[in-house]
């Protein structure tokens, strides 16, 4: 009996739950067991870690019981941290954090377990926000980062080995970059125009995508929609420069009802009222200003909606 | 090689425009008016804050009144609810009433239960329980009067144990629409106190409750009815408890060698996850020709 024979999200998560715990078992014992002898011998804890990598691979391809499946994963976390461990030693903090995100991306898309690729996409985005923050390359980095994630996202979506844990997890992958960039970019002091230049830069890309995907996919003729949408989308962002977490509110909405997916419509409008929270906060404009802001996205939002319903209707 | 998904159409993606649209609009306006307001709180008077607030619930009361619609009726009542607080915590900034925190949630959860039991919109009983949560937990700090660590936990337990009893009675004979978000926020709050008091120092109490719970648990929702749910987050705290009971008697027998212990423990957890799963899936198989 699989994982798989059920599409519960609690059965998964407590399965996944108890993978978690045991390896932490298993990485205290790897510490006790070799302690010093490895923390001196980083090669040998490397090639350890690619070992139990390895092995779990194996098991997870050729055995598909809910046991094997957990201890694979347990092995899975362990051999991660064991070479994570080695990467940080050898690198002290220089890159490291670059080839972590990198060596988790790379094992997501290998090992077949939706549980580690729900856990090396947290790790993953952890993992190339400290590395954007600590080379002060936030906003172009994050900017390209969101943008494969996205891409990654509808991928998977596509392939069908796919379930919706993963679809929250990429949901909550975007939620991190979103925090990110919303707390990181203010402290950069550039100009009103280069905010708004990155934004209209960033959401082109991704509705361009967006609009691509869905247009290939279903025959969706009537273009003017989506024009309109764009359309909708790039006036706030043009009025406003501090857009990041709507956009990534409103393509969380746009995917999660394309794809049928209440959890993904969930995440948007979370997204997006954690937004409206952070922006009263924001002490770069005053209150008046930010008001002023809403007042006009929602002028422009009523007449978006006013031109669709005229088209509509035409 | 695609999943089976049903998208939508050009007309339901029209749709979805337009209601998104008019959403954010709503939304932005009423944020922006909220940010206008904040903006010029502090040149208002006593009056003007006062008439603001008391309006606002009056028009909310109104629209739940007159608005047919249930919907619009139902959130326009839970925003009246929520003004209630607002409400209370102005009067105490204005007058300094000097009131503990868990006065405010307290006397707020009191005013509510009226709109509360009679509209029965689960948004408005979410509110409610949250606010009696607030109570338990500010009410430590303010009175003191608790001694034990845990004594929180245990209050947070009887409380919401005793609150899933409530909800189960009255969800039922009410019939509330989406009464599965409260019992499972009850649920989960009473499980993580329970679980939480396992690392007591003395344990008899706490594991014979645990014991207890966990037999109640499994004659309401395995016997008398099937909730998978419930089952699994039971579950989570059966592995947990069992990893804190083995490392405390790892503990207790002072090993000085404590690798293979542990390996053991973690061999343990998974063998225990694996062995609940598939009894989760069997029970699942089981609910699916009965109902959850």
């Amino acid at each position: 009996m699989s994982l798989s024979d059920t599409n519960r999200w609690y059965i998964k998560s407590f399965a996944g739950f108890s993978g978690w715990l045991g390896a932490l078992f298993f990485i205290s014992f790897f510490t006790l067991m070799f302690g010093d002898f490895l923390a001196k011998n980083l090669m040998v804890l490397c090639m350890i870690g690619v070992i139990l990598i390895g092995i779990s691979y194996i098991i997870l391809t050729l055995k598909h019981t809910v046991f094997t499946q957990q201890f694979a994963l347990a092995n899975i976390i362990t051999g991660e941290a064991l070479v994570i461990w080695v990467i940080i030693d050898t690198l002290k903090f220089d890159n490291s954090f670059w080839l972590i995100g990198l060596f988790l991306a790379i094992l997501m898309w290998v090992i077949p377990c939706y549980m580690h690729r729900f856990l090396s996409a947290i790790g993953m985005s952890i993992a190339f926000v400290a590395e954007s923050y600590h080379l002060d390359i936030m906003e172009w980095f994050l900017a390209i980062w969101s943008s494969i994630s996205f891409m990654l996202l509808i991928y998977r979506y596509r392939l069908q080995d796919t379930s919706k844990v993963e679809a929250i997890s990429f949901g909550m992958l975007f939620f991190m970059i979103g925090i990110s960039l919303e707390f990181y970019l203010p402290f950069y002091k550039h100009s009103i125009y280069e905010y708004t230049l990155l934004n209209i830069s960033f959401l082109t890309v991704l509705i361009w995508v967006a609009f691509n995907i869905i247009q290939q996919n279903h025959k969706l003729h009537d273009s003017k929609v989506w024009g309109f949408v764009i359309l909708g989308i790039l006036i706030i962002s043009v009025i406003s420069f501090w857009v990041e977490f709507v956009v990534l509110g409103l393509l969380l909405l746009i995917i999660g009802f394309w794809q049928n997916d209440k959890r993904l419509i969930l995440w948007g409008i979370t997204i997006s009222f954690i937004y409206i929270i952070r922006y009263y906060y924001f002490l770069g404009d005053s209150l008046l200003d930010k008001a002023q802001i809403l007042i006009l996205s929602s002028i422009a939002f009523t007449l978006t909606y006013l031109i669709l319903k005229k088209a509509q209707n035409a | 090689m695609y999943q089976n998904i049903k998208h939508p159409s050009s007309k339901d993606w029209i749709m979805f425009f337009e209601q998104l649209f008019l959403w954010l609009a709503g939304i932005s306006f009423i944020s922006g008016i909220g940010f206008f307001i904040a903006y010029n709180w502090n040149e208002f008077g006593k009056f003007f804050k006062f008439l603001l607030i008391e309006g606002l619930m009056v028009i909310s009361i109104g629209i739940t009144l007159i608005i047919k619609n249930k919907w619009i009726s139902n959130i326009s009542l839970f925003v009246a609810s929520f003004l209630v607080g607002v409400f209370m915590a102005l009067f105490g900034q204005v007058y300094q009433t000097q009131a503990d925190s868990w006065e405010l949630f307290f006397y707020w959860a009191l005013l509510i239960f009226p709109w509360v039991w009679i509209n029965r919109f689960i948004g408005n009983w979410l509110l409610w329980f949250l606010l009696l949560e607030l109570v338990l937990v500010l009410y430590e700090p303010a009175f003191n009067i608790y001694t034990l660590k845990y004594n929180l936990f245990w209050e947070l337990f009887a409380f919401n144990t005793l609150a899933l009893f409530f909800w189960e009675y009255i969800s039922k004979k009410f019939d509330i629409k989406y009464s599965f978000l409260v019992y499972k926020m009850l649920f989960i709050l009473s499980t993580f106190s329970i679980t939480v008091l396992m690392f007591e120092t003395d344990l008899i109490l706490p594991i014979s409750v645990w014991i207890l719970w966990i037999i109640g648990v499994y004659y309401f929702y395995r016997i008398r009815s099937i909730s998978i749910y419930t089952l699994s987050v039971m579950s989570v705290s059966i592995v947990i408890v069992v990893d804190v009971l083995l490392i405390r008697g790892i503990d207790k027998m002072h090993i000085h060698n404590l690798m293979l212990p542990i390996l053991m423990i973690g061999l343990i957890t998974i063998s225990l996850g694996a062995l609940l799963v598939n009894w989760l899936k069997d029970v699942s198989k089981e609910a699916n020709n009965v109902f959850e």
